[in-house]
């Protein structure tokens, strides 16, 4: 060895300092998203809850045990449990075949079936509502239709305004969800368990009693709970299809927040109380569903793929059980696209006198510059604001949604369950609850927020990013770590790391998640109906406005843009991939 | 007399012949080892057996009658999976008395069998509770409760560590002799295969290439991919130079060497096995070769010697009192009898003169 070779100058190590300093930076984002979470989340809510909970300024329950022993408030909670319960029932009867179907038959099609069960959590609820509006309504389309097929005088469906119309709405909204659930977790369901069953003694009825039914069960009951949730929170379908004549708990705050008559407050008490009730129950059924989701452990990576058969081939076309399937799948097709078909065709049609023609009518109204009096708004203006309010609470759902994310994948187990938690209430909160806690906080000094825009933009934001988190932290959880670790040891800093090397891979989730977030807000009517300043309208308002004068067309075009734009949204989350989903 | 046996099956995936005119017989408590890389038909020949997969032609006959309408619930075979899929919502008991479920007052009792697969007191856990090895046990018990006819074991050790699938193995035949149960052993360890089995059969891609007992197996391998499959050996391309009753003479690279003559030859080009075994350093062998060490493998209780002679490279299981060292010149050599001219070369493929490990 050539001694007159210089030692290499030693490798300055990290010190301790900047190790933590790295860290330090990450976990300083963590705080700041955490402070807007405190001051848009949790102080305008513990605010309201508080103000349902005092009276004169002390504790008190009157409130509560007013609401808990009247007999109108008592109907309203129990009706808003027991349409929840029916419309999971029906999500179920509908959604649990096609995750048979899905899981062991072949057919053309199929890939497209399972993606658009992702549809229901993008499509505005609305547009739902009025595509039933127009099918089952007394002069909707079907009845029309039966009436000419069958000669009658009366409309044969009357589901609009009644309690079947609410259930029938929200099992086409939510069957997806159960079927999403159950199909994931029987697709995994190792077929080997079957198997051995069978060579066992089992017989077919036996192995699904007593392997298939409760290995897939608690994903069933995860995926009912969400539709629960879901059902017992829904307001712009109950809204709508129900009518005045069906009060929900969302409906009557809402109800009770815009009739602001009352000197004493007292519907703002006895709202804020109903809230706390409503709260701790959609609180509860939230905790269960995400406890449900984290116990799912029956599922495992496949050694090989169940095995499917073709649900149509020669030798078993004539079998009744195929014929009976595919009845079943074409009655699906119709149930789920025929309310988006009816508002298609609404939107082009024009009722007249000697009956009717095709039209550009609405689509050339929805795009005029002109005040609407019906809308409160200009309609052209009404679809510019939906956009950029969602694009604005969009990015900002983004940054809070990939803080938090981050903070939840890569945090040590007492922090992750800390966030975890801290999250559950945003997502367990509805929009309606979260508008009525920004109205009472935000209309007095230091934070005149309401009466702005920008408190629209950010109670979009508050309602989206929990849905951005639950895309984005499966991803996070799923990125290998391996390649971040050798970047560190390439001499990169945690922060650096996280830039140049996790975020870049992850972008195609993260774009996802905007998109996701974009069309959520796109559709969100509740909070942005009790919060909208006057003169200021987006779609959802406009549709929702427009149907309740008993208008048509119009708030048909309006949908088809916001179907168009939630299909736009649908298909690019298909083309970021099957992960980024996992969530749900 | 064949207890289980299959006929000429044929099975299709698709385009891909996963089993083509597969044919076993199997006499009654017979412990058989179905060896062969990953992907040659093993599992699939299992799941036709146990009535999970139908064959698109042959039969499956038991006891001399054909079992092929016969539905899985009904065949009477106990299958224990690669990774054993135990039921993960039932306890030990729950998943080794499920089959006494259907077979009431037939099968064996679920003490006496956790007991004979030495797991007393475990009855109350369930499977994430156990360790693999404990996994693997229940599998078998669960296996073994409804009092099968036949017991087929797909791989039911290449989940567990080296040390573990040694002692399980020697388990698995004691239980097996115990309960005299014709058993169909699927491993992709030819070792394993050699030391559980009555008759190992060698499959490949979709075909059975020899059935015998691990001795001419290994011994007297019937095909070129029986020989490199099954042990480690000296696989050698020779030209027979002259031939009489007893003996042949090859020219293997410039050697001379004799061999045994066995089956009637069609070629002049032969492919010889010499196993590491069977070769000695040192002049007191028929054949002498000289060669030099290029490598040492030492694995406790073996000392492996890779020799570079000018035409090949050999493997040579040392004698451990020797300590041959990398780099010097040696001699050694081996007797004719221990040179295996493999029938019917010329289907072989024609391979590297490697040595095979």
């Amino acid at each position: 060895m050539n001694s007159a070779t210089p030692h290499p100058p030693p490798v300055p190590l990290p010190s301790r300092e900047r190790v933590a300093a790295g860290r330090g930076r990450v976990w300083g984002l963590v705080a700041i998203a955490l402070l807007f979470l405190i001051l848009f989340f949790y102080w305008p809510v513990a605010r309201l809850l508080a103000e349902g909970l005092t009276h004169n300024g002390k504790f008190s329950l009157d409130f509560i045990v007013q609401i808990l022993t009247d007999a109108y408030f008592q109907h309203v909670i129990g009706f808003t449990f027991y349409q929840a319960l029916w419309s999971t029932l029906a999500s179920i009867a509908l959604g649990l075949p096609l995750a048979y179907i899905l899981t062991h038959y072949d057919f053309p099609g199929k890939r497209w079936l399972r993606a658009f069960t992702i549809v229901p959590f993008v499509l505005p609820s609305i547009t739902v509502a009025l595509g039933f509006a127009l099918l089952v309504g007394r002069r909707g389309y079907l009845n029309q239709l039966l009436m000419g097929l069958l000669g009658l005088n009366e409309p044969p469906l009357a589901l609009m305004y009644s309690l079947e119309g609410i259930i029938l709405a929200h099992a086409f909204y939510n069957a997806p969800i159960i079927v999403r659930t159950v199909h994931a977790a029987w697709e995994k369901l190792d077929p080997r368990y079957e198997e051995s069953a069978r060579v066992l003694g089992a017989g077919r009825l036996a192995v699904f009693k007593d392997i298939t039914l409760p290995m897939i069960f608690p994903s069933l009951l995860s995926g009912a709970a969400l539709v629960f949730i879901f059902c017992f929170l829904s307001f712009p379908i109950v809204l709508t299809i129900g009518g005045g004549r069906f009060s929900t708990i969302e409906v009557e705050i809402y109800t009770r927040v815009i009739t602001l008559l009352d000197p004493q407050l007292l519907n703002y008490k006895l709202g804020a109380a109903l809230a706390l009730l409503g709260l701790v129950i959609s609180l509860g059924m939230t905790y269960l569903y995400l406890r449900l989701q984290g116990s799912l452990t029956y599922s495992t990576e496949l050694l090989r793929p169940r095995p499917t058969e073709p649900l149509f081939a020669k030798e078993s076309l004539w079998r009744p059980s195929r014929w009976l399937i595919g009845g079943y799948l074409f009655l699906c097709a119709l149930i789920f696209l025929g309310p988006m078909l009816a508002v298609l065709f609404d939107s082009f049609w024009e009722e007249t006198a000697t009956g009717g023609g095709w039209t550009l009518r609405w689509y050339s109204y929805i795009f005029a510059p002109d005040y609407d009096a019906l809308l409160g708004d200009a309609p052209l203006r009404a679809v510019l604001n939906s956009l950029w309010v969602g694009l604005t609470a969009a990015l900002l759902a983004l940054v809070l949604g990939l803080i938090f994310a981050y903070g939840i994948a890569r945090a040590r187990w007492r922090g992750r369950r800390a966030l975890d938690t801290l999250l559950m209430a945003p997502l367990a909160t509805s929009s309606v609850i979260l508008a009525f806690a920004f109205l009472r906080a935000f209309s007095t000094p230091p934070l005149m927020l309401v009466g702005s825009t920008l408190v629209v933009v950010l109670v979009h934001a508050m309602i989206v990013f929990p849905f951005v988190v639950r895309v984005l932290v499966p991803l996070m959880e799923g990125f290998d770590q391996r390649l971040s670790e050798a970047a560190r040891t390439l001499g990169a800093s945690a922060f650096r790391a996280l830039r140049e090397i996790e975020l870049p891979l992850l972008a195609p989730g993260v774009l996802a998640g905007v998109v996701f977030a974009f069309a959520l807000s796109l559709g969100e009517m509740s909070a942005t109906l009790m919060l909208a300043p006057p003169g200021f309208a987006t779609m959802p308002i406009s549709v929702y406005r427009l149907v309740s004068q008993q208008t048509w067309g119009a708030p048909s075009a309006m949908s088809v843009l916001m179907i168009f734009s939630s299909f736009l949204a649908f298909w690019l989350l298909e083309r970021a991939g099957e992960r980024t989903l996992k969530g749900f | 007399m064949n207890y289980l046996e299959l006929r000429e099956i044929v099975k299709r995936f698709g385009a891909v012949l996963a089993l083509d005119r597969v044919s076993l017989e199997i006499a009654k408590g017979e412990l058989v080892a179905l060896v062969g890389p990953s992907g040659c038909g093993k599992t699939t020949l299992l799941r036709l057996i146990a009535g999970l997969e139908t064959p698109d032609a042959g039969d499956i006959l038991l006891a001399g009658q054909s079992v092929l309408g016969v539905p899985p619930e009904q065949r009477r075979v106990g299958l224990v999976f690669q990774n054993y899929a135990l039921f993960p919502h039932m306890t030990v008991w729950q998943n080794v008395a499920y089959g006494l479920k259907f077979r009431r007052g037939e099968g064996l009792g679920v003490s006496a069998l956790l007991e004979l697969v030495g797991l007393t007191g475990l009855e109350d856990r369930k499977p994430a509770e156990l360790s693999a090895g404990q996994q693997q046990r229940v599998a078998l018990a669960r296996a073994l409760a409804p009092n099968p006819h036949i017991l087929l074991l797909d791989e039911p050790l290449s989940a567990l560590d080296a040390q573990l699938r040694q002692r399980l193995r020697t388990e698995i035949k004691r239980i097996q002799r115990t309960l005299k149960i014709t058993t169909i052993y699927v491993t992709h360890d030819q070792e394993e295969a050699l030391a559980i089995a009555d008759r190992v059969a060698v499959m490949q891609t979709a075909r059975l290439e020899h059935v015998g007992t691990p001795w001419e197996v290994y011994q007297h391998p019937k095909t070129e991919f029986v020989a490199r499959f099954i042990g480690r050996g000296n696989l050698v391309t020779a030209r027979v130079v002259s031939e009489d009753p007893q003996r042949l003479l090859l020219k293997i690279g410039n050697a001379s060497v004799w061999a045994k003559r066995t089956t009637p030859l069609a070629h002049t080009t032969v492919r010889a096995l010499i196993r590491p075994e069977r070769i000695r350093f040192g002049s007191s062998t028929e054949n002498k070769l000289c060669g030099r060490i290029v490598g040492r493998e030492f694995t406790g209780d073996r000392l492996w010697v890779h020799l570079q002679t000018e035409s090949h490279l050999w493997v040579v299981q040392a004698d451990l009192s020797h300590n041959p060292q990398e780099g010097t010149e040696v001699e050694f050599g081996f007797n004719s009898e221990d040179v295996y001219v493999l029938p019917d070369s010329a289907t072989a493929e024609p391979a590297l003169d490697q040595p095979t490990s």
